[in-house]
């Protein structure tokens, strides 16, 4: 398994978790901020929205004790105008009809009143509806209620809830009552006088109304006097006896309006509304605690929710990345497979568009090396060749015992001079052949390699041509290919100069040009037509050769210029049949001692690679090292050509 | 990774539906629907005459704290050992806690050591309290005798003569009143006739009769007992006479004819106390053990001498005619 | 399987590619299909605890070891019902000890409001009452009552205060004790006539042939009152006493107003007034009082209900008479037909119920003899 490189820690997730991961971060974080905000408002939304439901209960119930009031009001209203005022109460008659009057009132508010009486200003019971007698120790006078309502003659007087005690009860039951009282003026005959009109209001009626309402989050309402006396709340009695408290002291104090107070360790919102007349207020408290969203069970259902939603998303997740990350990474093994040099592996191919094309291409790719890869592999196979057959060349076993004959011929015929001309000739041959293996030598030995060998044939050949060798004075320190002209030279002399009796001419000429060396072999021999000429290019089979030569075709030589030099360079040939052949070889015009520093670098750089390679591991990359090795010069060579080329442009 | 990826989805998905059913459903936290406590209160008389405001301030209680307050009385006045069946028929009737208006604190107290009564007890009682009970509620009827006859003596000559009149039967109530009366009463070197009752108030009313001698002098009666205190007014209402030779009617008890007959006169003082508050704390404190929650020290309630000015006293208004 | 069919339809040249897509699909198919197999064990088990679960169950009803009668009361100040509220209570507690069953009377007062008593009625069945005895505070607004006793399938028994037939026939677990009004009021002119026709100046004190009599009536409202007053009247004009009403007023039952009555009319027309009828015990024990305070003797005072203190005042004199209903028998029939409906029994053949519904109780006079 490869070790994956990667920026670091986030880099190595891959693609599939890293996207899986952004994706669900954000959209987990989205949901989180929707939610939390949604909470919150809702939560403060709900807040206010109880707060204004409490209010409203608060003005509705302020709305029916108003009501309530108004009614025991206008009922004491209409007994007094309605019933006593003007009323004789001295005439029986009129007594009568008045407490028949009571009466009618009374039935028609049963519900809220308990009793009905008419005193005087001295304490006498003067009606009673329903009949009633005061308690017989009690003087009436004496009471606060009945000497303040004589005092404030234009308002009605409401006390605080009390047990009934003025008139003569039965004798299991107590009622809880208001005294509701207003002076009125009681007609006596012909003279008037004050009097109380009394109302026992039962406190029933009063609790009736504010019983069971409860304001929201658990809130209640209470109602307190104008002095800050409990009028009504919902634990009257557990407060009286001290079991339960309530704030009744700052509830006193309060005007109109919404305040917030801490009491008893909770916070709470306070309402507090006047009720018309009476001067008593209605007290409305919501506890602030919790109006959130309540309960641990819906907290555990938000998390719910959030992990729901998790889920899905996680699915989703998994799927998206699935569909769009799986092909990458198949992609990515493939890829893998095909570093690790198994360059046969079969090419992932799927996913989305991109990834697919991807693919497509790197299995093209992949083809391209193998056949590139085949290509270099034949390249070099071929090159290998050509070297052999030039090694083998440069031996020219042919040439040689030819020539050792002609030597042991002449030292035979006492030829001597003779002999000792054609062995040394033989010799500087030779030893140009070899040129301690190199493939470039400068110009001048590879004329005097021909040289030798003209001069060695002409002997052979009694003089049946004559050759001539020319050179630019400049041209000779130039580089060039070895074992270029000799062979060039043979077929002239064989195709060319056999029928020629004497007559035959040999000119090898170099020369600068524009575009670098040129060099000339011309004779004059029997010429070939121009598809022959061609054709000795292009040939394919092995060698049009000679059994007497050298073995290396003119397509060899071709060959090896323009894989030295590179496809510019070359051969050309003209002919004309009889009238002779012109080889022209074309060559760059590179001196010889750059060819000689070049050498040097690259062995130094060689040595160095060597030793880098010695280190691990990179097979293939070995591979290639050794394979340049064995073609050794060739390619650099064409670098260093095509780098002079740039230089000249 | 395909194998751990399954187990962690498998995982999860169980998580959720755990969490559904938590947030949900009830099936694991159960709303707490307001689960009604079953609570008895075991009484020592025979009727709930006497426990009217006790019983007011029970069903208040009662609303207040979800639990269903049933009040038992006995077949027969003053009888332990039914007392103790009547609390084991009420356990076995799926009562979560005991309240018991013991009348004999002792015994019961016996009974709850040979571990007869497994659930709670709540004991209403008045003397000192008990380890084996979970919550006591007190009045001190000692003290409240005690300052019975104190202000008796305070409010009447020097030499008037002391009864006391009672049922027959005791209980730890009229015990503990009439242990805090002689208590007082010797304090001041004051003596007691004790005459005690069947019933109908015969005795009373003979006792009475024997006062109407012009010699005899005054005589001040302390009744141990709201039922006695109402058999004796009722014998004093009926004639004036009666009324001039016996000086003062004191007693214990807040039933609206106490009051009423407070008011007219016929009694010239009782000593109460909130007996509202009392069914209202036994209840809150029977529904506390229940939830066993912890159970405050033995709550005491304070008694008050009340005479006819006070009937209109906010302070114990309230106190005496509680609000329904 | 599908995995099968994708392998076969890719064929040969394919068939890696095609059998690569087809693995993924298919395991892409087993994750989902698990994930969807599992939700629903997991549905199926949540649905089934759900269904199963907890119904909430009434312990106390089930173990018929004890019943459970909510008790409602117009007004538990008024003498009578009180009466008979102690001897139902009495009667309850002898059931307890005969049958070794339980008996749970939860007695409330409606204080004279109709809301209240229905609210009561709410809480009975709420607490899981297996029978309601209703003494209504407004008989024509039983049908409420009625209403939520039949969603709850509680029976009802109304007493005292009759509900009008229509409601009562609405369903056959209701029923009625009572006392026959016309019935008591006849008895009760029967007391004054008997004593009339023993001795006419016992009753007709000043001997000019015409006994003056005030009345005193119950609440306007109720169904007694009229047929009281109506038929005591009747009963002594029927019988030839020489009555002559001088006033009447409506004291509501209650003995204070009565008292206060009697005072003003002592006051109105002195000397005048020789009897007094009056629809209550409480009433003319108010009657009397006010006659004591005046000091004023002679009146002769007839009442209904012999309330402990109506029969105290036949003792003592003060009364002439007063109509009982054994309050006994009375509070026992209520009884009877309670435990009956709540044990899920028949109603004992021995009781007398017109129309299976009405049960109404024995009365007789009482007087001092």
């Amino acid at each position: 398994m490869k070790k994956r490189e990667g920026s670091g820690r986030w880099g190595d997730l891959g693609i599939r978790n890293t996207i899986y991961l952004y994706f669900t971060v954000s959209a987990l974080s989205a949901m989180i901020l929707i939610g939390i905000s949604l909470y919150g408002r809702l939560s403060g939304q709900m807040t206010a929205t109880i707060l204004e439901e409490n209010q409203g209960m608060i003005t509705m119930v302020n709305r029916s004790v108003d009501s309530y009031l108004r009614t025991i009001m206008k009922l004491s209203d209409s007994l007094y105008y309605g019933v006593v005022k003007n009323a004789d109460v001295t005439s029986d008659v009129r007594s009568d009809v008045m407490n028949r009057e009571m009466t009618i009132l009374y039935d028609n508010n049963k519900d809220t009143v308990l009793n009905i009486a008419l005193l005087s200003r001295e304490g006498e019971l003067l009606q009673a509806v329903p009949a009633a007698r005061l308690k017989s120790d009690l003087d009436v006078t004496q009471e606060d209620w009945f000497q303040e309502t004589l005092e404030r003659t234009d308002n009605v007087h409401f006390t605080i809830p009390h047990v009934q005690y003025i008139f003569d009860n039965s004798e299991n039951q107590y009622r809880w009552v208001i005294t509701v009282s207003r002076a009125v003026e009681i007609t006596r005959g012909t003279s008037t006088e004050q009097g109380v009109l009394l109302l026992d209001v039962g406190y029933g009626s009063l609790q009736q109304l504010l019983d069971n309402i409860t304001l929201g989050n658990q809130g209640y309402l209470y109602m307190i006097g104008s002095g800050g006396e409990l009028i009504y709340h919902p634990q009257m009695q557990l407060i009286e006896s001290g079991i339960v408290q309530e704030n009744l002291e700052s509830a006193s104090a309060y005007r109109d309006g919404a305040y917030r107070e801490t009491y008893l360790g909770g916070k709470r919102e306070i309402t507090v509304k006047s009720v018309g007349y009476t001067g008593w207020r209605i007290v409305g408290v919501t506890p602030e605690h919790g109006i959130t969203l309540n309960m641990i069970k819906t907290n555990l259902f938000l998390i719910f929710i959030l992990a729901f939603f998790l889920f899905v998303l996680i699915i989703i997740n998994s799927f998206i990345s699935s569909r769009i990350t799986t092909p990458i990474q198949e992609l990515e093994k493939s890829v893998n497979a095909l570093e690790a040099g198994e360059l046969d592996t079969k090419v992932y191919e799927g996913g989305s568009y991109e990834i697919r094309h991807l693919g497509r291409s790197i299995r093209s790719m992949a083809k391209q090396i193998r056949v590139l890869m085949d290509d270099i592999v034949a390249e070099h196979e071929s090159k290998r060749k050509s070297e052999f057959d030039t090694l083998q060349s440069q031996i020219n076993p042919h040439f040689l015992y030819n020539t050792l004959d002609i030597i042991v011929w002449m030292i035979e015929n006492e030829q001597k001079a003779e002999a000792v001309k054609v062995v040394t000739a033989l010799a500087r041959f030779f030893r140009i052949s070899l040129s301690k293996g190199r493939s470039i030598i400068p110009v001048k030995d590879e004329l005097e390699h021909v040289r030798n060998y003209l001069m060695i044939q002409q002997m052979r050949f009694k003089n049946k041509f004559t050759y001539e060798i020319e050179a630019d004075p400049e041209t000779l320190e130039m580089a060039s290919l070895k074992l270029m002209l000799q062979p060039l030279v043979e077929n002239a002399i064989y195709h060319g100069m056999e029928f020629m009796d004497g007559d035959g001419e040999i000119l090898v000429r170099v020369e600068t040009e524009e575009s670098g060396l040129c060099f000339t072999i011309q004779d004059n021999g029997l010429g070939m037509t121009q598809e022959q000429a061609e054709s000795l290019l292009t040939s394919t089979t092995p060698h049009v050769s000679s059994k007497r030569g050298s073995g290396i075709g003119v397509k060899n030589v071709n060959e090896r210029i323009r894989l030295y030099f590179g496809e510019t360079y070359g051969l050309e040939i003209e002919s004309e049949p009889d009238e002779g052949t012109t080889i022209r070889i074309h060559l760059p015009a590179v001196p010889y001692s750059e060819i000689l520093e070049k050498e040097k670098k690259e062995k130094e750089q060689k040595i160095e690679k060597e030793q880098k390679a010695e280190r691990p591991e990179n097979s293939a990359h070995t591979g290639n090292v050794r394979n340049t090795s064995n073609i050794g010069n060739t390619g650099n060579i064409r670098n260093t050509v095509d780098a002079g080329k740039e230089k000249d442009v | 990774m395909k194998a751990r990826e399954k187990l962690f989805v498998a995982v999860y998905v169980l998580f959720l539906v755990v969490l559904y059913l938590l947030s949900s459903t009830d099936l694991i936290i159960k709303e707490r629907r307001q689960e009604i406590c079953p609570i008895s209160i075991v009484a020592d008389t025979t009727s709930d005459e006497y426990y009217v405001n006790f019983k007011k301030g029970m069903d208040q209680a009662g609303i207040e704290f979800h639990a269903d307050v049933r009040f038992v009385t006995l077949y027969e006045e003053n009888q332990t050992d039914q007392q103790i069946d009547l609390l084991m028929r009420e356990q076995q009737d799926g009562a979560r806690v005991l309240i018991s208006v013991a009348v004999d604190e002792t015994s019961l107290e016996n009974a709850l050591a040979d571990k007869q009564i497994s659930v709670p007890i709540v004991v209403i009682g008045t003397e000192l309290p008990m380890d084996k009970v979970s919550a006591v509620v007190m009045t001190d009827t000692y003290e409240m005798g005690k300052t019975l006859a104190r202000k008796a003596i305070e409010e009447n000559e020097p030499d008037v003569r002391f009864y006391v009149f009672g049922g027959e039967k005791e209980n730890s109530k009229v015990r503990r009143f009439y242990d805090g009366i002689s208590s007082a009463l010797e304090k001041e070197g004051r003596t007691a006739i004790r005459i005690s009752d069947p019933g109908e108030g015969e005795n009373f009313r003979s006792t009475i009769e024997s006062l109407v001698y012009p010699e005899s002098g005054t005589a001040v009666i302390l009744a141990l007992d709201p039922k006695s205190l109402e058999m004796t007014a009722d014998i004093l209402a009926g004639s004036s006479v009666y009324q001039t030779y016996v000086k003062g009617l004191y007693g214990r008890g807040t039933t609206v004819k106490i009051l009423n007959e407070l008011d007219k006169g016929i009694i010239r003082g009782v000593c109460v106390t909130d007996e509202f508050s009392l069914g209202y704390l036994s209840v809150r404190q029977a529904v506390a053990v229940a939830k066993n929650q912890t159970v405050q020290d033995p709550i005491v309630l304070p008694n008050y001498y009340i005479e006819k000015e006070d009937l209109r006293n906010p302070k114990y208004e309230k106190m005496l005619y509680p609000i329904e | 399987m599908g995995w099968t069919k994708r392998e076969e339809r890719s064929g040969l040249g394919k068939s890696g590619l095609g059998r690569r897509t087809s693995r993924r699909s298919v395991s892409g198919a087993c994750i989902s299909g698990k994930f969807v197999s599992g939700l629903l064990v997991f549905g199926v088990l949540v649905s089934g605890l759900f269904l199963s679960g907890c119904t909430p169950s009434n312990q106390r009803a089930e173990q018929k070891k004890s019943i459970r009668i909510g008790v409602s009361l117009y007004r538990a100040e008024d003498t009578f019902i009180n009466n008979l509220r102690s001897e139902l209570e009495e009667s309850a507690k002898s059931y307890e000890q005969e049958n070794g069953i339980k008996v749970t009377l939860d007695i409330q007062s409606a204080k004279g409001n109709q809301n209240t008593q229905n609210n009561q009625v709410e809480r009975f069945l709420s607490l899981g009452c297996d029978v309601l005895v209703i003494n209504p505070v407004d008989r024509t607004s039983a049908s409420s009552i009625i209403d939520k006793a039949m969603t709850a399938g509680v029976p009802t028994i109304f007493f005292n205060r009759q509900p009008v037939e229509e409601d009562m026939n609405r369903w056959d677990q209701l029923y009625y004790v009572g006392a026959d009004a016309k019935e008591s009021a006849v008895l009760e002119g029967q007391i004054v006539t008997d004593q009339y026709k023993k001795d006419p100046a016992s009753i007709d004190r000043n001997g000019d042939g015409v006994v003056r009599y005030v009345l005193l009536e119950g609440e306007s409202s109720h169904q007694d009152s009229l047929i009281r007053t109506e038929w005591s009247i009747q009963t002594l004009k029927d019988a030839g006493v020489p009555i002559e009403k001088v006033i009447g007023g409506i004291a509501n039952w209650e003995r204070s107003q009565a008292s206060a009555l009697m005072e003003q009319w002592l006051e109105q027309y002195p000397g005048e007034i020789e009897l007094v009828v009056s629809n209550n015990d409480d009433m003319a024990l108010g009657a009397i009082d006010a006659i004591d305070r005046a000091g004023v003797y002679g009146i002769t005072v007839v009442g209904i209900d012999a309330t402990t203190a109506g029969l105290d005042a036949v003792h003592a004199g003060k009364m002439l008479g007063t109509v009982s209903s054994d309050k006994k028998e009375y509070a026992g029939a209520i009884m009877k037909i309670a435990t009956a409906k709540a044990l899920g029994e028949e109603i004992p053949e021995n009781m007398e119920l017109e129309n299976g519904k009405y049960y109404w109780s024995k009365q007789r006079i009482f007087t001092e003899k």
